[in-house]
């Protein structure tokens, strides 16, 4: 309940100050807001707090989610681009938009209560289909209106799966008992409406153009929180329904495409913004790997925080590198010369989520391969690996760009505000919980997705 | 009772042909309106069938959520189509890959 009550302060905090402090005070609010978020999970970490009549459940895989979103959001939060200066934006509607998605994904995660995911997933979306046109031109406008159109057909999908849920079972609870036609289908239309939000294939089509058309910042946003909320709610609907029968066949089948489609289809890409989103359409696929063991919550969580570190440190470096019309490959050339501290965010990042030792990417991969293979999964597990392979020829790709690549022009990169901060920040913790991933993983070990 | 579920389902279905069928924004707009309402409809009908009243606060519920998403839509809409004087969605290509 503290957790709730931070983030929804914070929320209203940012919105009002707005009206009489500038931006980069709004900012500062905005940034003490999740920072305090943060020490109000530490203080209630573990405890399992009931309000509403039981519709809101903070339990320890709430928390979890809840920290990955909000490590997430100052990351968002720190990371400026230069563009942003220059053109006297963002206003301060963007932090107060980016603090109502991170309360939206917490009431996500926090309720077994189909009503109220929805609830939380509409005030995690809308305020995204507004931050996705924070760049205010052509491309910025057309990545919002994919993503509001898309969002809004997998939002009316997964309102029709509640309504078969209701009707098969007679309640909007998850974990009800139900069989028979009308309860697989409404089974299929909520995996279908938040496989949408995770970015599984075959419903990732908006994720390349809406991470490329909305400024880096705000894809670090996306990339991080939305996955973490979205997968939150997706493991609660999945583990209460119980994977069996159709909905198993259709899952592993939609996470066999993923992995491989994101991982393929990112070799050919040309924008470093737009691989790093196949590549997030194929991380969604390795999260999506625990959800066939027996109890996914600890493994999914370290894998969200380990993702949301790493993607976050890769789009913190883009962001400085945008000047407002993407990161094609080439300005990504030369990099170690122009600025050491980008190189070596760039560095780890890649590294990280290609999934090579010691850093925190390969404990994520390892501990949710092995999560499935409880369950003697050996085939997903097999083949998602074999993607894993195949994924690190591009992110190899990325990197001998930045480190070996000749610049068209070698001036150094200007930063700016607290993206520094931001980045070693990022590249620190990516490194250390790598070194150390039994400290991390001791945060998630309690977790559970059954909301008893 | 069948009967209006198979009306919902048939409008959720009309709906879905008109997203994927048309080209213009706000079209496709009002076919997912119609999606969601036609959502409603299987929630009251349930409600009604089963004499849980849950149904009907839901389908309440959807109402104000369709209405909150109709702001953003709209105004996302209009951004589009004062930057390129037309809300068809095939003029929407600036991305490729």
């Amino acid at each position: 309940m503290t957790t709730l009550i931070i983030l929804f302060a914070v929320a209203l905090l940012a919105t009002f100050a707005g009206f009489f402090a500038p931006p980069r005070s709004v900012k500062i609010v905005t940034l003490l807001g999740m920072l305090t978020a943060l020490v109000g999970l530490a203080l209630t970490w573990g405890d399992r707090a009931t309000a509403f009549g039981g519709l809101y459940v903070a339990d320890a895989f709430s928390q979890a989610v809840t920290l990955v979103m909000v490590v997430g959001a100052i990351l968002a939060l720190l990371a400026d681009c230069g563009y942003f200066e220059r053109k006297g934006w963002p206003a301060f509607e963007y932090y107060a938009l980016v603090a109502f998605a991170v309360f939206g994904g917490h009431v996500m995660a926090s309720t077994a209560h189909l009503g109220v995911l929805i609830v939380g997933l509409e005030i995690l979306s809308i305020p995204l289909y507004a931050l996705a046109a924070s760049r205010r031109d052509a491309a910025g406008y057309e990545a919002s209106l994919k993503y509001f159109l898309l969002g809004a057909v997998a939002a009316a999908f997964f309102l029709y799966g509640i309504a078969l849920y209701f009707g098969s079972t007679g309640s909007f609870v998850l974990g009800a008992t139900g069989k028979g036609l009308v309860f697989n289908a409404a089974v299929l239309m909520l995996m279908a409406g938040l496989s949408f939000k995770t970015a599984l294939t075959p419903f990732h089509w908006w994720t390349p153009d809406v991470y490329q058309g909305s400024s880096t910042p705000v894809t670090l946003f996306m990339a991080t929180v939305v996955k973490a909320a979205a997968f939150a709610a997706l493991a609660r609907v999945l583990v209460a329904v119980g994977l069996t029968g159709p909905a198993f066949y259709a899952f592993a089948a939609i996470v066999l495409l993923t992995v491989f489609w994101g991982n393929l289809t990112a070799m050919v890409q040309g924008e470093a913004k737009r691989m790093l989103a196949y590549s997030s359409v194929a991380h969604a696929g390795y999260i999506a790997v625990a959800l066939f063991g027996p109890n996914p919550a600890p493994a999914m969580g370290f894998y969200l925080l380990a993702y949301a570190l790493s993607t976050g440190l890769a789009f913190a470096v883009l962001a400085e590198l945008d000047d407002g019309a993407g990161v094609p490959l080439e300005k990504l050339a030369g990099l170690w010369g122009r600025s050491p501290l980008l190189a070596l965010g760039w560095t780890t990042a890649l590294l990280s989520l290609a999934g090579l030792p010691p850093l925190i990417g390969f404990w994520g991969k390892y501990l949710v391969f092995v999560e499935a293979a409880k369950n003697g999964q050996y085939l997903i597990v097999a083949l998602a690996l074999f993607a894993a392979v195949i994924a690190a020829y591009y992110y190899l790709k990325l990197l001998a760009v930045a480190l070996f690549g000749k610049p068209v022009k070698a001036e150094p990169v200007k930063m700016s505000g607290s993206a520094p901060l931001g980045i070693a920040l990022a590249a620190a913790l990516v490194l250390l919980l790598g070194v150390l991933p039994g400290i991390a993983y001791g945060w998630f070990s309690a977790a559970t997705v059954l909301i008893k | 009772m069948s009967y209006y579920l198979l009306l919902s389902a048939l409008l959720f279905a009309i709906g879905l042909y008109g997203v994927l069928a048309r080209r213009t924004a706000i079209l496709i707009f009002m076919s997912i309106e119609l999606m969601l309402n036609s959502a409603n409809l299987a929630l009251v009908s349930f409600a009604r069938s089963s004499g849980n009243l849950e149904g009907q606060v839901m389908a309440l519920l959807v109402i104000a959520l369709a209405a909150a998403e109709v702001a953003v839509g709209l105004g996302i809409i209009v951004a589009v189509f004062r930057s390129r004087e037309s809300t068809s969605v095939d003029d929407l290509a600036e991305f490729r890959g």
